[in-house]
């Protein structure tokens, strides 16, 4: 059946916004290196969900919002976005066949690729981290996606919002 | 359907292309400033919404506390305040001094500075930079390259500023430098951040400088950002290698970056020439 269209927009912004909010949630410094990439998990999802729907110009406009509210320089979200977003599209077809643990695994590859870009522009501002810790957040979102997944599945079945083809 | 392959790489090279455009003209330009500026007006809701969850908390600290702690609080606050004001009786008499001093030896006065308190609504996300976010924007006469104070010394200064509200740097972020002097012997030299809230290091300071654990930096305002005679940081860790030609210094900021919630905003006064 199809989804109404409305409701299905209402809810992709609304996860959007939280997980936004959700990335600017006030830690302590010594935490920070762990929180989640939580706007590019959920975009994940629904890219997953609906990718006959997702735009890349969209996700252009959201990466923007979201460097502003990050105060990153403006490009490095909307970067990691497009590029995530067309891995995504590339591979909806296999990702639908996999397990959740396999599905955590991709993502974790997604996340990590993102987090590269994002710590290439960081570095041509000048900031540089020593080792491998830009990639804890990829780890952390692995850990996080099962239960984000499961979440969003519930929700998903509640609105009664279909898979695309 | 099978038509989508193509079309999808043609879009994702495209808007691909823009973005990494963006990350190129921010770096090397400033022609995306004003629409930063713009653009940061939407950040604001964000932080707002993110600094609920204190504002309770802060509210219920507040609300539900014994009237004996808040007797006991009182008192504290009182006998602070007599010993400010003795303080004060004699900053009027070497103020007073100072000027009178300075006028011998034709130099200008120094004015007072004027401040505006602000409050901070949210630290920046990003583990690598030491941002934080305040309440007030150009609606108040806030302007990038301010400094900003709390109550024990020098933070950091705006780098952005939307209608209302300010993004600034702390001293502690890897990219902040400040020109400072030993309150001591006015040695002159720079603090740079780390990336760690509690330290700053003293760059090229010569193994011979009389410079001590336990001294006190303040602003020397050499770099016509920075008012003069703030205080900063209190050197902390001091390494003499012979075999290096400067010596490792590390200092302690003397504000507290990550505890402070209300800043003070510095508007300078004009200099008399």
């Amino acid at each position: 059946m199809l989804p109404d269209r409305a409701s299905v927009y209402i809810l992709v912004v609304l996860t959007v916004f939280v997980a936004m909010l959700l990335d600017v949630y006030p830690l302590a410094l010594e935490y920070r290196i762990f929180r989640p990439q939580f706007t590019l998990l959920v975009v994940i999802y629904w890219v997953y969900i609906l990718p006959q729907s997702s735009s890349m110009a969209l996700l252009l406009l959201l990466g923007l919002l979201q460097d502003v509210t990050v105060g990153a320089p403006l490009g490095q979200h909307p970067l990691m976005l497009i590029m995530v977003g067309y891995l995504c599209l590339r591979s909806y077809r296999r990702v639908r066949h996999f397990a959740r643990w396999q599905e955590s695994l991709w993502v974790l590859l997604l996340v990590a690729s993102a987090q590269l870009l994002a710590y290439w522009v960081q570095a041509l501002h000048g900031r540089q981290m020593d080792g491998f810790e830009f990639l804890l957040p990829a780890v952390a979102s692995a850990c996080c996606w099962p239960l984000l997944a499961m979440v969003f599945d519930r929700l998903r079945r509640h609105y009664r919002i279909a898979r695309q083809v | 359907m099978f038509t989508k392959g193509p079309a999808v790489s043609f879009r994702f090279a495209f808007f691909g292309l823009i973005a990494l455009a963006l990350v190129l003209i921010s770096l090397y330009t400033d022609w995306l400033d004003p629409v930063r500026r713009e653009l940061s007006t939407l950040a604001k809701p964000f932080y707002q919404i993110t600094d609920v969850p204190r504002r309770i908390s802060d509210w219920s600290d507040e609300t539900f506390v014994s009237r004996g702690e808040l007797v006991q609080e009182k008192e504290r606050l009182a006998s602070e305040l007599l010993i400010h004001q003795r303080k004060l009786q004699q900053m009027a008499a070497l103020a007073a001094e100072n000027v009178r001093l300075r006028q011998l030896l034709n130099a200008t006065e120094i004015l007072e500075d004027d401040v505006l308190v602000a409050e901070l609504i949210g630290v920046s996300p990003n583990p690598l930079s030491h941002t934080l976010v305040l309440n007030r924007g150009s609606d108040d006469g806030v302007s990038v390259g301010q400094p900003v104070l709390d109550a024990k010394g020098l933070m950091g200064q705006v780098i952005e500023v939307g209608p209302d509200s300010a993004r600034v740097l702390l001293l502690t972020d890897p990219s902040h430098a400040l020109p400072v002097q030993v309150n001591r012997n006015g040695i002159r030299t720079i603090a740079e951040g780390t990336g760690s809230l509690d330290s700053l290091t003293l760059r090229h300071v010569s193994n011979t400088t009389d410079i001590r654990v336990g001294d006190l930096l303040v602003s020397s305002g050499l770099g016509q950002r920075f008012p003069a005679g703030y205080p900063v940081a209190v050197v902390e860790h001091i390494e003499r290698d012979p075999g290096q030609p400067f010596a490792q210094i590390t200092a302690r900021p003397m504000a507290q970056m990550d505890r402070t919630r209300n800043v003070l905003l510095v508007f300078e006064a004009p200099q008399v020439d």
